[in-house]
């Protein structure tokens, strides 16, 4: 306070200008990011911008897209959940063998029952130990590893192809992933924002004690929420396999990390209590874009994995960073 | 009910010393190859190089912080290593794995305790890029150089022992020292079991939680040139399962994910139910599979107990 009246006017002006500038830009950094992503990707190859690749970029990001829908939740709530992506493998193969013998609709609901069956154990563990991020990270590791192996016991290690008629096979065909993927984000949008078990759902994540004592049933919450983050990695499962007609026992390898990776690059504090799905939308297009962006420019996906690593250090930086700010202004006003 | 709360205590304290003596005993029952000599030392080796490892992620641990890029760190060491061997001689390849290693743990502290992101996605970023990096480097294929010194250092013995099985049990030795002996140690506890108050009592946290992750790179670094020099190769497939196996082995014996309770003997005894566990699959011929499903399992159920025991069930 003291600097700014000893310092001459005009120079104050200026800095508030400039530092207004910088708050913008700070503020909205992923999005300026992503315009300049895109128009470098639109200068180099033009046909970046078509909408035959913006709907390839959409697609390709769909599965992705519904994990991190599942992953979104779990994550408000101050957990994570890395079993997803031996979910997406085993809910493949059991649904091409479901839809094979019981027919279309009865094998879907069989594999999305599976998923959310073994996101209810999964969440019933939860629930009786009271884990939070530490104690999810380990059980739903040794999920993954227990769901990895099953998957492999189940396709007894082979590839598993798919009719390519019916309505599972068309559930992946054309924008219907986008479809399934945009309607998943508006449904989550305004089940968490509009619903008391939404707001709960922020209330568990930023304090689960309070929210113990204030009387909500936290362990039928951590149940509920990792059935849920099973049923919606079930429907990636099944998405995928339609897709491209056939599944195969390691297909979900490394889903789980991507998806995390679209939620903290969307904005998401890994610390719980806060973030919407339109984070996790802007996450997405972020990886999404970037990919097929370092694709057009003919960068091979080794150095793509180092880039990809260095995006998601740097878009959690500078939430942090913005946080940080934001939060310090705070102080300043209460004082 | 005082005397039932001290069994249970009892219990608590020592489940890995019991889980361990259950698993050996059941092993001798079931196979007779179990409990030989050259059975017990090839459970030893196969536990040295990611033993040592989980010295360093003990430390992490105990300070409330784990490290997932370890894995992919190894990687690369075992990449540059190698490399840097064939074309520039030993010395070069060992500075060059520590350079690597100090500057991964730089990067990893500097992003968890000054812009304080969590440990989780920090490490995950590196983890990726590592991954990327070693990949790249190699273009995916494994790279090889035999020399006779470095093969002898990672596959001869003394008295019966393979050199790295030393190496691992000086790793822990140290490790008990500096954690129950040294300032150093007993700030890492204050740090991890409840930062603000070892804020207050002037312990200087963010260097605390800084330096874990520099020691763990040097460590991690440590691990991938004894596994090269072992292995003559340098693959960025290798320490795939270190993250995981690592910090398994420290939370089965009995460290808390939460930090602020620990220790390197803990570990030690952890890294021992986890390689007389794989051993013990093997020996029975357990489908690969089905050894996966088993493994994960188990490790949900040692969270469990962990968490159940710790008093948060």
């Amino acid at each position: 306070m003291k600097s700014s009246t000893v310092s001459p006017k005009k120079s104050v002006q200026s800095y508030d200008y400039l530092d207004r500038i910088v708050g913008i830009l700070r503020k909205y950094a992923l999005i300026v990011a992503l315009i300049i992503l895109i128009i470098v990707a639109a200068f180099i190859e033009p046909r970046f911008i078509s909408f035959q690749n913006i709907r390839n970029v959409l697609n390709q990001v769909s599965v992705i897209g519904i994990l991190a829908c599942g992953m979104t939740f779990v994550i408000i709530t101050g957990c994570i959940d890395l079993s997803v992506g031996s979910v997406i493998s085993i809910t493949g193969i059991v649904v091409i063998k479901m839809v094979k013998r019981f027919g279309d609709f009865p094998g879907i609901i069989m594999a999305l029952m599976l998923g959310a069956l073994f996101g209810f154990l999964i969440g019933l563990v939860m629930a009786r130990i009271n884990g939070r991020l530490g104690e999810s990270f380990m059980v739903t590791y040794g999920a993954q590893t227990a769901l990895a192996g099953l998957a492999m016991i189940v396709s007894g290690g082979l590839f598993l192809m798919s009719d390519t008629f019916g309505f599972f096979s068309r559930i992946g065909k054309g924008a219907n992933p986008i479809v399934i993927f945009l309607a998943l984000i508006l449904i989550c949008q305004v089940f968490i924002k509009r619903t008391t078990f939404g707001r709960n759902i922020y209330f568990l994540g930023a304090n689960p004690e309070a929210a113990k004592l204030s009387g909500i049933n936290i362990g039928r919450y951590r149940v509920l929420i990792f059935t849920l983050s099973g049923a919606i990695a079930a429907l990636a499962g099944i998405v995928l396999p339609s897709r491209v007609a056939a599944a195969n026992p390691t297909a979900g390898v490394g889903y789980e990390l991507d998806a995390i990776a679209a939620v903290v690059v969307g904005g998401i504090s890994m610390s719980g209590g806060s973030g919407t799905f339109l984070n996790t939308l802007m996450g997405v297009i972020v990886i999404g874009v970037l990919g097929n962006a370092l694709n057009i420019m003919n960068v091979t996906s080794y150095p793509q994995m180092i880039i990809k690593g260095i995006v998601i250090a740097a878009a959690v930086s500078l939430d942090m960073w913005n946080r940080s700010i934001s939060e310090g202004k705070e102080i300043l006003k209460n004082a | 009910m005082l005397e039932k709360a001290s069994i249970l205590n009892t219990i608590k304290n020592n489940i890995v010393v019991l889980a361990l003596i259950g698993l050996v005993l059941i092993m001798s029952i079931l196979s007779k190859s179990f409990l030989t000599v050259s059975n017990i030392i090839n459970i030893l080796t196969q536990v040295s190089i990611y033993g040592i490892v989980a010295c360093a992620m003990t430390f992490a641990i105990i300070c409330g912080e784990f490290d997932l890029s370890v894995g992919s760190l190894l990687a690369v060491v075992t990449i540059v290593f190698i490399d840097m061997a064939k074309n520039y001689g030993f010395i070069a390849a060992v500075a060059a794995s520590l350079l690597i290693g100090a500057l991964v743990g730089v990067i990893n502290g500097f992003l968890v305790s000054r812009v304080k992101i969590s440990a989780f996605v920090a490490t995950l970023s590196l983890m990726v890029s590592l991954k990327g990096l070693a990949l790249f480097y190699t273009n995916g294929k494994p790279i090889n150089y035999v020399h006779d010194g470095m093969y002898n250092l990672g596959n001869g013995s003394f008295l019966g022992l393979p050199y790295i099985v030393y190496m691992f049990f000086g790793f822990i030795a140290v490790s008990h020292i500096v954690l129950k002996y040294t300032k150093f140690g007993r700030n890492l506890f204050a740090t991890g079991g409840n930062m603000n108050v070892a804020k207050m009592a002037g312990i200087n946290v963010v260097y605390y939680k800084f330096i874990i992750f520099v020691i763990l790179g040097l460590v991690t670094s440590f691990a991938g040139m004894i596994m090269a020099c072992r292995l003559n190769s340098g693959n960025s497939l290798f320490g795939n399962d270190l993250a995981m196996s690592v910090v398994a082995a420290v939370v089965i014996g009995g460290t808390s994910l939460s930090g602020g309770r620990g220790s390197a003997i803990k570990t030690f005894l952890g890294m021992l139910v986890i390689g007389v566990l794989f051993n013990a699959l093997l020996i029975l011929g357990v489908q690969a599979n089905w050894q996966d499903v088993i493994k994960g399992l188990i490790l949900i159920t040692v969270v469990s107990f962990d968490a159940f025991f710790s008093g948060k069930g």
